[in-house]
């Protein structure tokens, strides 16, 4: 009988990684279809890339949004400076961005890896190669991490700091005496974590949680490691405030302050758990265990704390789906060690008034355990299922749609498990078509032919150009949102018909340069790129009151 | 006893129980920041119990104190809920006793 389960439990385990391998296939593909794009794919992106060319000009990005170009960072600098020298040797592109996104996904899908591995080494003397990477595709096969991970943006590199530091804190604290080595783990997983937090604010939350983790394991360690990581941060913190005469706060703290629209936080953790839910019960249950039979291990506090905190942040202006990034690296971490751990029967349950209520399932301690070696790979199966999302088109792609009866649900034929129903789950994985380029180039053109300056929602369009960027939408919205935006020199400039065009996508502009850009502007050519429709707006003609007719 | 000595003998009793809570006070503070100290189940469920019941209690002086015609709003109840799981958690962890946490 043990036999024929065992060659179940093989068959079973194969299926899953192919299932998992199929993942990986569908985000390398999406992954080499997007990263030589020269355009904005997700909106922002482009700045991100105008933060890393103002570092390698050895200039800051925080700065004053009130005169031309209008132009502030609302995001901390790690990120922008890892592309430094990139930008160095192939000056604005796109793809270097993109690329240090996925390599960020792949050690962070190696990190989980590994410490579902070292675990069972360290707990039995024997790791579980096999579920450690099946743990780590886990990470890679979820919809959050394949659409935020090959973007221009700092999400994937933050989790990836993130998880190098809890499993090199982790790690450091398995050596039982204190030693140089396990001084030198402690700081290298407090650089991590400062890394981390200034790679994107979000990090916060996991610095918490190693915080609070320390604190429970010994206060005065926690305080002694606090405070110097208190003071790194600190002088970081004061350098950039200096170098950026203040701007440094105003931008990228105060702006990004922003009230929570909780039917998105709600939407959101609904759409997370119908995604994630094969995994997140064997989370929670690992949870569960060390509450109640075992020592809080730094992961599940992790886990909890930024799935609490980062959920909640969701669903403020600017927030989505994303911010449960980290939260998805926690759940496949903890249910690889879960399943690790079921697999090898390696769960004791120390005599408490739990174990005695439990006891009563005692006699079925055998059949839980054989149990695992069906249930682990059918989960990951399950999982794999639930995740699942692809173009239908394609000479791959279109034929397995068909079989499988998938129906594009999202932008360019695309399929998505998630479908389209919450609110905060951007318009993204989707494959960029060769229609796409050449649209992409179109909007371009008005840049490039225009002798005045362009005002443009997206910086990719005057990058291709080579004109200026000008202005950050989003920013200044955030400013404005916080009542620190006056904007008086922006709309002049529009009322004066001062730009060329104006390229507008969702129209994040505050409303006061919304209206006065449909005060002086108007519509004449609307190009359809990526699935949205982006508005060229020319100065208005014939109608137009003259310089002061607009200004009172 | 002479009403001067009965005096001066709980001058030193009182000397005496104050010094003792002293020192207790300061040995239980000393072992707290000590390098064999960590935090017990049993001291882990007290704080998530004193927490969650003074949250709570918190957000509802705050829903008074505000005196808002809309009653409790979402991030409020939200954080209601949070806090008595971490109460009702807190409750369950106690009797673990010494356990570390």
């Amino acid at each position: 009988m043990q036999r024929v389960l065992k060659l179940f439990h093989r068959v079973l385990i194969a299926v899953a990684l192919i299932v998992m391998v199929f993942h990986l296939a569908v985000y390398v593909a999406y992954a080499a279809n997007l990263i030589p794009f020269p355009f904005d794919y997700d909106q922002g992106e482009g700045f991100e890339l105008y933060d890393t060319q103002l570092f390698s000009e050895f200039q800051t990005p925080y700065r004053d949004l009130e005169p031309y170009p209008y132009y502030a960072s609302n995001y901390p600098p790690v990120f922008h400076l890892i592309a430094v020298p990139f930008a160095w040797l192939f000056g604005p592109q796109y793809w270097y961005g993109r690329l240090l996104g996925v390599l960020g996904t792949l050690i962070t899908a190696y990190a989980i890896g590994y410490a579902v591995w070292k675990d069972g080494q360290h707990r039995t003397g024997r790791g579980n190669l096999i579920i450690g990477i099946l743990a780590g595709l886990a990470f890679l096969a979820s919809n959050i991490t394949y659409r935020q991970g090959p973007l221009l943006r700092q999400q994937m590199s933050m989790v990836m700091f993130e998880t190098l530091a809890v499993v090199i804190l982790t790690q450091a604290e398995n050596f039982f005496r204190v030693t140089w080595r396990k001084q030198r783990l402690f700081l290298l997983g407090f650089g991590m974590l400062i890394l981390a937090g200034y790679t994107k604010q979000l990090a916060a939350y996991s610095a918490i949680a190693v915080l609070i983790w320390l604190f429970l394991r010994n206060p005065r360690r926690a305080i002694a490691w606090g405070t110097l990581f208190a003071a790194v941060g600190a002088f970081i913190f004061a350098l950039l405030y200096v170098s950026s005469n203040g701007q440094w706060w105003k931008q990228a703290i105060a702006a990004n302050v922003n009230t929570i629209f909780w039917p998105q936080v709600e939407g959101l953790f609904r759409l997370w758990y119908g995604l994630h839910g094969f995994l997140i019960i064997p989370a929670a249950l690992l949870c569960l265990y060390e509450l109640y039979f075992e020592r809080l291990s730094l992961y599940v506090i992790w886990f909890g704390v930024t799935l609490t905190l980062g959920g909640i942040s969701s669903g403020t202006w600017g927030g989505g789906d994303s911010y449960f990034a980290t939260s998805v690296a926690g759940l496949s971490l903890l249910s690889g060690i879960f399943f690790s751990r079921w697999l090898a029967g390696d769960f004791k349950f120390p005599p408490n008034y739990l174990t005695r209520i439990l006891g009563i399932l005692k006699p079925l301690t055998p059949l839980v355990t054989a149990s695992a070696l069906l249930i682990v790979p059918l989960l990951y199966i399950g999982y794999g299922r639930a995740v699942l999302k692809m173009p239908t088109t394609g000479v791959l792609f279109e034929p397995l749609a068909n079989w499988w009866g998938l129906e594009p649900n999202a932008l360019n034929g695309f399929y998505d498990s998630a479908g389209r129903i919450a609110g905060g789950y951007s318009d993204i994985g989707h494959f960029v078509t060769a229609q796409d380029y050449a649209n992409a180039e179109r909007i371009a053109d008005y840049v490039r032919n225009s002798e005045k300056p362009v005002l443009s929602e997206e910086a990719g369009f005057s990058f291709r150009a080579g004109r200026d960027v000008v202005s950050n939408p989003t920013q200044l919205l955030n400013v404005w949102l916080r009542g620190q935006y006056d904007g008086t020199t922006l709309i002049n400039q529009i009322d004066r018909q001062e730009f060329g065009y104006i390229i507008l996508r969702a129209q994040f502009y505050p409303t006061p340069v919304l209206l006065a850009i449909s005060r002086a502007y108007e519509t004449v050519d609307v190009i359809p790129m990526n699935g949205f429709e982006y508005i060229i707006k020319a100065p208005k003609t014939g109608q137009w009151g003259g310089d002061d007719y607009y200004l009172k | 006893m002479k009403p001067a000595a009965n005096s001066a003998n709980l001058t030193a009793a009182y000397t005496n129980a104050v010094n003792n809570i002293t020192i207790k006070g300061f040995s239980v503070i000393k072992r707290f920041f000590s390098l064999e100290f960590t935090f017990s189940k049993r001291l882990l469920g007290v704080i998530l119990v004193v927490v969650g019941v003074l949250g709570c209690l918190g957000l509802i002086a705050f829903d008074i104190i505000r005196q808002s015609d809309q009653g409790i709003g979402p991030a409020q109840r939200a954080g209601m809920l949070m806090l008595g799981a971490a109460a009702l958690i807190g409750l369950t962890l106690i009797p673990l006793g010494k356990a570390e946490a």
